[in-house]
């Protein structure tokens, strides 16, 4: 299930905030999106969700044109976890995990027990099962980030889009959601995940984009892209490559 | 923030065992079932209060008698006396009937406008419909054409929805924000514009009708009305009762609704015209009755959450016996004058409100 | 909007303005007329009521012992140092008042009538200057300069209607407000009576200087009453004065009571204690009255309203709309004035040929 970005081009105000996107992301693997502050991370995670129509290119999902599929079909493959959902929802965390069932619901939105099974099982995954009846707004920023992870999850994607997933998060929640992310792909969900922190993503991804105002400036493997000649150009700071004396993968410092 | 586990908290696998606790299934059936069985019985305690006095008995028989004639099996002369029995068949029952029809309809639409635009303060006449509305009545009450009434209101309504969302759209896309606004506008401008008529050309006589309009009013509700009402809401509110689950869609905001597979601006416009068909239909009937619309909506988010599935049902029945008893109080408190309901549902809602909101203190910080 | 009482209570101005004089009066009953007030050194030709270009003869029937004249009106002391040459008329019931007394040519405005005059009045009616169909703004009226203001209801002086009493009185305009129409629970009557209607006819010719036109008037007035006989069929009436859904009637302690006690019939709405009072047709349809007296307003005509209670199922049973059994008063006459008597007369008139079979 490789997602394929091909010549996307999405134009704001006069502003091209996505100019010629073309990318891949190999199935069932962790592709990292990287890229400075307004490179048009968010707005190729949102064009690949739907959400926003670009003027030109094509998203293929596993050799299917997303372009072609009705709305809710595409958002039975695709899931979308934003950067900073709404805060102050009265909902409880299992009320909103079952909107991510809405693009399975039928018509008249019944609620079935395939519902009720996805959900429970989203929760387990995401890890709130503690916080199943609580409501969204008494839980702390990371707590409420599993929440909306739990909703993706729920969606029973093919494909997940993560925008800025770690930001909330504390060291140990950081690794325990790579793990997650690492047990979604060996079940064969494809994940794109939107990343600032450079070294989390050497540590995790499979596959690395590297977006640079609005176009890929680099694409490949983790050692392919995270190399001093290519990041210094994009983030404007100086980089230095260490090795991590655990995993062997690069590390990197800035100065 | 760390806040103990709750007491009773099932261990995540344990959820699987019992899929439909995560949800709270089994909340919403004793609601619903407790929520119609009020209404029943409101209707039918409603009936048998008023002015004239007349034995609760005999009120049932009297409907009932109607109702058997309506199937064909007619017994002849009502058992009351011709008047008496019109008291029952022609004020009571189709006053009754209407104000629960219009208190399910406007804490619906209430409840749907508060979910479209994400707004707390949201109620169903935030694109302008209430004040179009009483622009039209007043203009027909003033011009002595009393009898367009219903037909002039609901013209208003619709006219000042559609300025309403051709302001918002012309702007760009619809957002909530657009449509709060763009229904502000329209709604100042339709109460000037009744002042004005008001001001210009009211005799002495019509400032009582136009102020018992505008307060909200069901003392004019005949058999007509019935149906108006109970058809817009039956089909009306059904169709959006039945969409609690794409409501929901919207929220986390129109960019998760869209990923969830919601055509956001096209679900959006759709909904907001059935709330305003639907709010312009009860208008017509009722003037504008407030309150409802607002405040119910939060009195039921405070009982049951804020799911749509849960919310839009049981706002619906919850608004039909509230303004049943509402209406009932304005007719008798001080008989035999009567108050216009509005001034009821504002002094019996706001302390009902006050004391849920007391009452579920930790809940209540969900509300903004 | 006769449901918003103005209260002018707090019209008492601050200075002392021109009209008044320091001797201080506290007559809060009605009946001044033949007070002969103090034998000040005051000159009714030299009175401080100024009256620009009017003629400052007094009129020929005052005794100069009448003025000053002081009362309270409403809780508004005023005092008038000399009959008003210039007076503007707010509402039918002040300007017809002012024509049966014969001082028809004293006025120099009128306002917000409820209809046209009656028949022996309609000629000079005619002639009267108009300054608006509604209540004149405050500067209209101060441009006909006039030195009294006559309303028929208080909220006709309000700051946002003719002005308030205290603005004008600061400049030298006296203001009367008919007694019968006060709000202030001090001064509303108890109950409208005949005797307080002539007591306003004769206060408000003690004001103009022609008390002898009062005491003919209220004469001619009190014999027409006494030939009424009062209907003894024991009957109930509805005085239904408009409202569709709902209605707004006659009550206890106003006009239509006073009429309808005459004319010897039971008011269904007697035990509200209201000048008129809104109603419940639920209420009307358990009373089921005999008879319903129909007001006839331009506005709202008797025609329609018969066709409102006959389209209405509703009302459409009631005893009195299945029969007909309607009397008809025309609006002005609800009013407290000179047009009680004769419509009470004629009221009696039709509800001795109504048959009732």
């Amino acid at each position: 299930m490789s997602l394929r970005v091909d010549g996307v081009r999405w134009t704001v105000a006069q502003r091209a905030v996505l100019d010629g996107v073309t990318a891949t992301a190999p199935g069932g693997r962790l592709t990292g999106l990287l890229g400075p502050n307004g490179a048009g991370k968010s707005s190729l995670l949102r064009a690949v969700a739907g959400v926003l129509a670009p003027e030109a290119g094509t998203f293929t999902l596993d050799a299917v044109d997303l372009a072609g599929l009705p709305r809710r079909e595409r958002a039975r493959r695709i899931a979308l976890v934003e950067q900073e959902a709404a805060a102050s929802v009265p909902l409880t965390v299992a009320e909103a995990v079952l909107i991510g069932r809405t693009p399975h619901a039928s018509r008249w939105g019944g609620h079935t027990t395939a519902d009720d099974a996805a959900v429970a099982s989203a929760i387990a995954e995401a890890g709130v099962g503690d916080l199943a009846q609580r409501s969204l707004g008494t839980l702390s920023g990371g707590e409420r980030q599993r929440a909306h992870l739990a909703r993706a999850l729920a969606q029973d994607p093919q494909l997940l889009l993560l925008d800025e997933p770690t930001n909330h998060l504390d060291v140990h929640a950081r690794i325990e959601l790579l793990d997650l992310l690492g047990r979604l792909t060996d079940r064969g969900v494809t994940v794109v995940a939107a990343l600032h922190d450079l070294n989390l993503a050497a540590s995790a991804c499979d596959h690395l984009i590297l977006l640079d105002r609005g176009r890929v400036a680099a694409e490949g493997t983790v050692d392919e892209v995270l190399r001093p000649e290519v990041l210094e150009p994009v983030y404007r700071v100086r980089c230095h490559l260490l090795s991590h004396p655990v995993t062997g993968r690069p590390v990197l410092t800035f100065s | 923030m760390t806040a103990p586990p709750p007491t009773g908290v099932r261990p995540a696998d344990a959820l699987g065992a019992r899929p439909s606790d995560a949800v709270g299934r089994r909340r919403t059936g004793p609601w619903l079932a407790v929520a119609t069985a009020a209404l029943l019985v409101s209707v039918t305690l409603a009936v048998t209060v008023g002015p004239a006095d007349l034995a609760p008995l005999d009120v049932w028989r009297s409907v009932a008698d109607h109702v058997a004639a309506l199937g064909g099996t007619s017994s002849g002369e009502p058992a009351l006396g011709v008047l008496r029995d019109g008291i029952v068949w022609d004020l009571r029952l189709p006053r009754v009937l209407t104000a629960a029809a219009v208190g399910a309809g406007l804490a619906i639409a209430g409840a749907v406008m508060q979910g479209l635009t994400r707004n707390p303060l949201a109620d169903p006449y935030l694109l302008g419909l209430s004040s179009g509305a009483s622009l039209g009545a007043v203009a027909v009450l003033v011009l002595g054409v009393g009898v367009l009434l219903p037909v002039a209101a609901f013209v208003g309504a619709v006219l000042a929805m559609g300025a309403a969302l051709g302001l918002a759209g012309s702007l760009g896309r619809i957002t909530p924000a657009r449509t709060v606004l763009a229904g502000l506008a329209v709604a100042q401008l339709c109460s000037a514009g009744t002042s004005f008529v008001i001001f210009w050309s009211a005799t002495g006589d019509s400032y009582r009708e136009i102020l018992s309009w505008l307060m909200g009013s069901l003392a004019g509700a005949r058999w007509p009305a019935v149906a108006i009402s109970l058809g817009a809401v039956l089909v009306l509110g059904t169709g959006l009762a039945l969409q609690g689950r794409t409501l929901d869609a919207f929220a986390f905001g129109d960019t998760a609704a869209a990923a969830l597979g919601v055509d956001v601006q096209r679900t959006r416009w759709v909904m907001l015209t059935v709330v305003a068909l639907l709010t312009g239909a009860l208008v017509a009937v009722s003037g504008s009755i407030g309150f409802v619309g607002l405040i119910l909506p939060h009195g039921v988010r405070l009982l049951v959450g804020s799911s749509h599935r849960r919310l839009l049902p049981l706002s619906a029945l919850t608004g039909a016996t509230f303004l049943v008893w509402a209406d009932t109080a304005a007719r008798t408190v001080f008989e035999p004058r009567e108050l216009p309901v509005g001034i009821v549902t504002a002094f019996l809602g706001a302390p009902v409100f006050a004391l849920l909101l007391w009452q579920r203190r930790s809940a209540a910080g969900d509300l903004a | 909007m006769p449901a918003v009482p103005r209260s002018s209570r707090a019209a008492r101005p601050a200075g002392v303005p021109q009209v008044r004089r320091l001797v201080p009066a506290l007559l809060a009953g009605a009946l001044l007329a033949t007070t002969a007030g103090c034998a000040d050194s005051g000159d009714p030709a030299a009175a401080e009521v100024p009256a620009e270009g009017a003629p400052s003869t007094a009129a020929p029937t005052t005794t100069p012992s009448a003025y000053p004249l002081t009362l309270d009106n409403c809780g508004v002391e005023v005092t008038f140092d000399a009959p008003p040459e210039r007076v503007v008329t707010i509402k039918s019931s002040a300007t017809e008042l002012l024509l049966a007394l014969g001082v028809g040519d004293r006025i120099v405005g009128t306002g917000f009538p409820d209809g046209p005059a009656p028949a022996e009045y309609a000629d000079a009616a005619a002639a009267l200057p108009v300054l608006s169909d509604r209540v004149p703004a405050a500067e209209v009226v101060l441009e006909a300069e006039p030195d009294l203001v006559y309303a028929g209801w208080e909220s006709n002086l309000t700051a946002d209607a003719a002005g308030d009493r205290a603005m004008l009185a600061e400049l030298g305009v006296a203001t009367y407000v008919a007694p019968s129409a006060c709000k202030d629970p001090a001064y509303q009557p108890d109950r409208l009576t005949f005797d307080l209607v002539f007591a306003e006819i004769a206060e408000v010719a003690a004001i103009m200087g022609v008390p002898e036109a009062a005491e003919a008037l209220v004469a001619e007035q009190e014999a027409a009453l006494a030939e009424v006989t009062p209907d003894d069929r024991g009957l109930t009436a509805l005085w239904y004065s408009s409202g569709t859904d709902v209605p707004y009637v006659g009550a206890g302690i106003g006009a239509p009571q006073m009429i309808m006690d005459a004319v010897g019939l039971t008011n269904i709405a007697a035990g509200v204690e209201d000048t008129w009072t809104s109603f419940s047709w639920e209420q009307v349809a358990a009373d089921d009255p005999d008879v319903i007296v129909l007001v006839d307003a331009a506005w709202n005509t008797a025609e329609a309203k018969k066709e409102l209670l006959a389209g209405n199922p509703a009302t459409a049973n009631l005893t009195a709309v299945v029969n007909e059994r309607y009397v008809v008063i025309p609006f002005a006459a609800a009013e407290a004035g000179v047009r009680n008597v004769p419509a009470t007369v004629d009221l009696a008139e039709q509800l001795a040929a109504l048959d009732l079979g």
